[in-house]
């Protein structure tokens, strides 16, 4: 999928959540929904003149754009013997900030895909092991894995996993007083 | 008053009055640090503490710990673009380039210099403005603040998003999801779809962490280098990107630090409006009066100062309705009313005739923590700045993990778990396509403050509403600023601009193109 389809999806998307807010909300007795709608007809007008815009107006295409996978893509192979660290100094051997884009966040090459895939793993296994075996031991377990997963040496692993448990430990014992295990499955 | 002034100065100056505003200083830096616990959870969290604690040593721990939280916030925004509070994510937009920059030291000295003037001026308009705030808040009706609260939102819009459509479409989208859960005028549950949990709303601490936290480390291990890339490994020692040098940045542009300062404060003397519109008109205001408006956003130090001072200074004004009224300036001072009343002063005009040294306390404490808390954080800036070089394997997950546990303490439900989750996604997405988190954020924030005011102004006045002067006025500016750009870039302007061109490229026997390559042309020659 092109920027522009994946523009095109995305404003749909938002224009029928803007829809069916506002005709939820303008059912609602008392006015209570009143000023919701005003401000999805609001939203609703802004997305109509993006969509008309982007039907009227189609951006320049310029060569090697579509697909976004001509970026640093050779920079990115990473080889079987790479360790994260030096797949990191390879990568961060430009100074200039990358701009946060389509083609930077969205049309991802395979080493970025794996990365992007990885991270979302462990924030979802992080948030569905909390109510499972509490934060303490999620927060452990689950920073562990990552950094496992990473290539990362086992020194490395244990204090990262060791530090997690323990700044856990703190925010939810300490500050809040809960129990450190008060998991569905333990405590 | 002089006696007051003096009274205040003695009550702070007392050994165990210091002690405890350091230690409430440090654990203000320290909970600062922590994205998603701000000044709001810090206060909170610290008041069962001060419970039976003499009033001057209470006040000064408490309230020295609530003006150190903001420079810890600061820091967090610059170094990962975190920042503590939603507010404060207009830091990030220059702090966090900068620090991308290689230029972590300079951002945190401009920031810790700017927050330490900039509540130092808050401090002395509190002095200043008591008498006069008084009188201006009674002109302030609903359609006004309504009219102002849409102002902020369009502020966000002009600066943040990659269009002014996609940053009306964010801030809109914040504000319809600032609208779910419990009416507060009717009682009546808005798209809660029977969700208990929905009825407070989806919660100001979980979809900040979800949209700064979560999705800008979502992105910065995607992308798999240090938030500073190679450039900060050694750039703190660099001239030019000092801590020092950010100090110099301050001093030179003292000017700027007044009159975000002024901005600062007088939004915070208004109830409700606070720190968002401050940070973000007092950034506005640096934008404009910038020589170079297009550097904003990539790392202008200017971008820093203004914000930190105007929040700073804020401090103090919204000290001035909440001691003067008891109604309190921002979320902040409502908690502030409730740790007054725990130590036993009840704010309003009483407290001002009878307590004053007290009042005067509190503003000293703002104006000593201010300095203090910079003078540390810039003590510190340098090893923090090394942060932003640590690989991101080994910053993202530790960091998602605080964000997603700092937005279950905030309301301690399972369930802002998953809005964190979702919102770092939608985070994610926005800021790829273009679109504004922070104006999101912004239209969240304010949500409240323009649904309340809007239902009033037409309860009150009808719609003809927008018809009161300082409405109207405000109302068009939002106008103007919103379809300026469309109309000066639309088909028919262009058509116009385009049909003159043939003339001149006829002279030069090309097309458009080859006019500009003519015109080039001509300069070289």
């Amino acid at each position: 999928m092109n920027e522009r389809r994946f523009e095109l999806l995305l404003t749909w998307v938002l224009l029928g959540f803007a829809l069916v807010y506002g005709v939820r909300m303008y059912t609602y007795p008392s006015d209570a929904g009143r000023v919701p709608s005003i401000v999805a007809a609001v939203m609703v007008g802004a997305l109509v003149v993006q969509l008309v815009t982007m039907h009227r107006f189609p951006p320049r295409q310029t060569a090697g754009e579509p697909g976004g996978k001509s970026r640093d893509g050779e920079n990115e192979r990473r080889t079987p013997t790479d360790t994260a660290p030096v797949v990191g100094r390879r990568e961060s051997g430009s100074a200039e900030p990358e701009p946060d884009s389509y083609e930077t966040l969205i049309a991802l090459t395979p080493l970025r895909q794996r990365r992007f895939w990885t991270i979302t793993g462990f924030a979802v296994i992080f948030a569905v092991g909390i109510p499972l075996v509490g934060f303490v031991v999620t927060a452990g377990l689950t920073v562990a894995g990552i950094l496992l997963f990473a290539r990362e040496r086992p020194r490395t692993v244990v204090a990262g996993a060791a530090f997690a448990t323990a700044a856990a430990y703190g925010l939810v014992v300490g500050l809040i007083g809960l129990s450190p295990l008060h998991g569905l499955l333990i405590g | 008053m002089g006696q007051g002034l003096l009274d205040g100065l003695t009550l702070l100056l007392q050994p165990i009055s210091l002690l405890y505003l350091t230690i409430g200083m440090t654990l203000g830096l320290v909970i600062g640090f922590l994205p998603g616990l701000g000044g709001l959870a810090t206060l909170a969290l610290l008041t069962p503490l001060i419970i039976g604690m003499d009033p001057a040593a209470g006040l000064a721990f408490i309230l020295g710990a609530y003006g150190a939280v903001s420079f810890g916030g600061s820091i967090t925004a610059i170094l990962f673009n975190t920042p503590g509070t939603g507010e404060q994510a207009v830091t990030t937009f220059d702090g966090y380039p900068m620090a991308r920059r290689g230029q972590a030291g300079r951002a945190l000295g401009v920031s810790a210099a700017a927050s330490a003037f900039g509540g130092l001026f808050g401090v002395v308009i509190l002095f200043l403005a008591i008498p006069v705030a008084l009188q201006l808040i009674t002109y302030l009706r609903p359609p006004e603040v309504f009219a102002l609260g849409v102002i902020g939102i369009m502020v966000m819009g002009v600066s943040n998003a990659r269009t002014r459509t996609k940053g009306i479409v964010s801030g809109a989208l914040g504000l319809m999801l600032s609208f779910v859960g419990l009416d507060p005028v009717t009682g009546i549950s808005r798209m809660t779809f029977g969700q208990l949990e929905l009825n407070d709303g989806l919660g100001i601490t979980a979809m900040t962490m979800g949209l700064f936290a979560v999705s800008e480390m979502l992105m910065l291990y995607t992308r798999g280098m240090p938030i500073a890339g190679a450039a900060a490994v050694t750039a703190s020692k660099e001239k030019g990107a000092r801590v020092i040098d950010g100090v110099v940045d301050v001093v030179k542009n003292w000017k700027m630090v007044i009159q975000c300062g002024s901005l600062g404060a007088i939004a915070g003397t208004v109830p409700g409006l606070g720190g968002t519109v401050a940070m973000f008109g007092a950034y506005g205001y640096a934008r404009q009066r910038s020589k170079d408006p297009d550097s904003f956003g990539k790392g202008n130090s200017m971008g820093v100062l203004a914000p930190e001072a105007a929040n700073n200074a804020k401090e103090g004004g919204s000290f001035v309705p909440t001691l003067s009224f008891g109604i309190p300036g921002t979320s902040g001072m409502a908690l502030v009313i409730g740790i007054l009343l725990i130590l036993g002063y009840v704010p309003g005009p009483d407290m001002i005739a009878n307590d004053l040294d007290i009042v005067f306390l509190i503003a000293w404490i703002i104006a000593l923590s201010n300095i203090l808390a910079s003078g540390l954080g810039l003590a510190i800036a340098p090893a923090l700045a090394k942060l932003a070089t640590v690989r991101p394997q080994l910053l993202a997950p530790g960091l998602i993990g605080i964000a997603l546990i700092g937005s279950y303490i905030d309301t301690r439900l399972l369930f802002s778990v998953g809005v964190a989750l979702v919102f770092g996604f939608v985070g994610y997405v926005f800021k790829a396509m273009g679109y504004s988190n922070a104006g999101l954020i912004l239209g969240f924030v304010l949500g409240p403050v323009v649904d309340q005011n809007l239902a009033l102004s037409l309860q009150i006045y009808g719609p003809e509403f927008v018809f009161r002067p300082i409405t109207g006025l405000l109302l068009l500016l939002v106008l103007f600023s919103a379809l300026w750009a469309p109309v000066k870039n639309s088909p028919l302007r262009r058509r116009i601009r385009s049909g003159a061109r043939p003339q001149r490229s006829d002279r030069q026997g090309a097309g458009p193109d080859s006019d500009r390559a003519g015109t080039a042309g001509r300069r070289e020659s």
